[in-house]
């Protein structure tokens, strides 16, 4: 079972990863309240794509759980699991509680 | 023969709107831009644009982006719409106005509704491109949204100063409505 620290850790690579490819000055932070999706996010759509996409990876291959983050289940929450980190936290402590 | 209703194609948060030459002076001024760089050379002034956008064969439809407001934001295009052979090839895919779709998912919502496009309306069975090897985002973006890669053309594209390779992409129809549907329903439903 993964705990919300080693979420919370790959989430925080993902976003290393994009700040890689960014430069100095528009570095995204990696903190819970970062806000990944929204008005006031600095991810564009292709960036956060690019961050799901390495997070639902890292979730495969490195823990073996098959967990798809964007799906009908995200899309049936009142809230969503993509406004900040914390919240994508959340939702991912959420799927890995309940089997994926 | 290919349909050309030439209408508005309508999503929540975006609607892709026909391409017209009178677009010419924004997408020129668009294509000037840092974010074209993975994009072929266009234009290189607004009248050549002008005249380029009115030359468009049938085998294509040009949209342009527009907020539901109808400020126009960015261009994108299904390109050799081949209906003897059922497929065709999304391009020129830019958002001009990065500022402006902040918080809003407008990339997703354009490429659904030109997957509709071609999956629903044109019956298509297949949407295939190429994305530049440099490209990671985009190519991470495409196969999220349901594209395979289906091969890799070396040294393809001379593009920002060196060779690079073309990544093959390719969607087909049922691939697009159990996994790019899904995901892209996912991605403009939580915002």
């Amino acid at each position: 079972m993964l705990t919300s620290d080693e979420i919370e850790t790959i989430i925080y690579t993902a976003i290393g990863a994009l700040n890689a490819e960014r430069e100095p000055n528009d570095q995204i932070p990696a903190t819970p309240t970062t806000a990944l999706f929204g008005v006031d996010a600095m991810l564009d759509s292709l960036s956060f794509v690019s961050l799901i996409t390495d997070v639902e990876a890292a979730l495969n291959v490195d823990h073996g759980l098959n967990i798809s983050l964007a799906d009908d289940r995200a899309m049936s929450r009142p809230e969503s699991p993509y406004d900040t980190v914390a919240t994508l936290r959340d939702y991912i402590l959420e799927l890995t509680e309940g089997g994926g | 023969m290919i349909p050309q209703p030439a209408t508005t194609l309508r999503g929540r948060y975006v609607n892709l709107r026909p391409l017209r030459v009178a677009d010419a002076e924004l997408t020129f001024a668009w294509r000037q831009s840092e974010r074209t760089a993975f994009l072929h050379r266009g234009a290189q002034s607004v009248a050549e644009q002008a005249a380029w956008i009115g030359s468009r064969p049938d085998n294509e439809r040009n949209f342009v982006i527009e907020l539901a407001s109808g400020q126009p934001v960015g261009m994108l295009s299904l390109i050799a719409i081949d209906m003897a052979n059922r497929h065709a090839e999304p391009a020129r895919f830019l958002i001009g106005e990065p500022a402006a779709v902040r918080g809003i998912p407008a990339a997703v919502e354009a490429m659904k509704l030109l997957y509709q496009l071609a999956f629903d309306e044109l019956q298509l069975q297949r949407l295939y491109g190429t994305v530049a090897s440099d490209n990671t985002l985009m190519t991470k973006w495409q196969k999220y949204l349901g594209m395979q890669e289906e091969g890799r053309l070396r040294r393809h594209l001379f593009l920002g100063g060196h060779f690079q390779d073309a990544i093959c992409l390719g969607l087909l129809e049922h691939e697009y409505r159990t996994r790019s549907l899904p995901r892209m329903n996912a991605l403009i439903g939580q915002t």
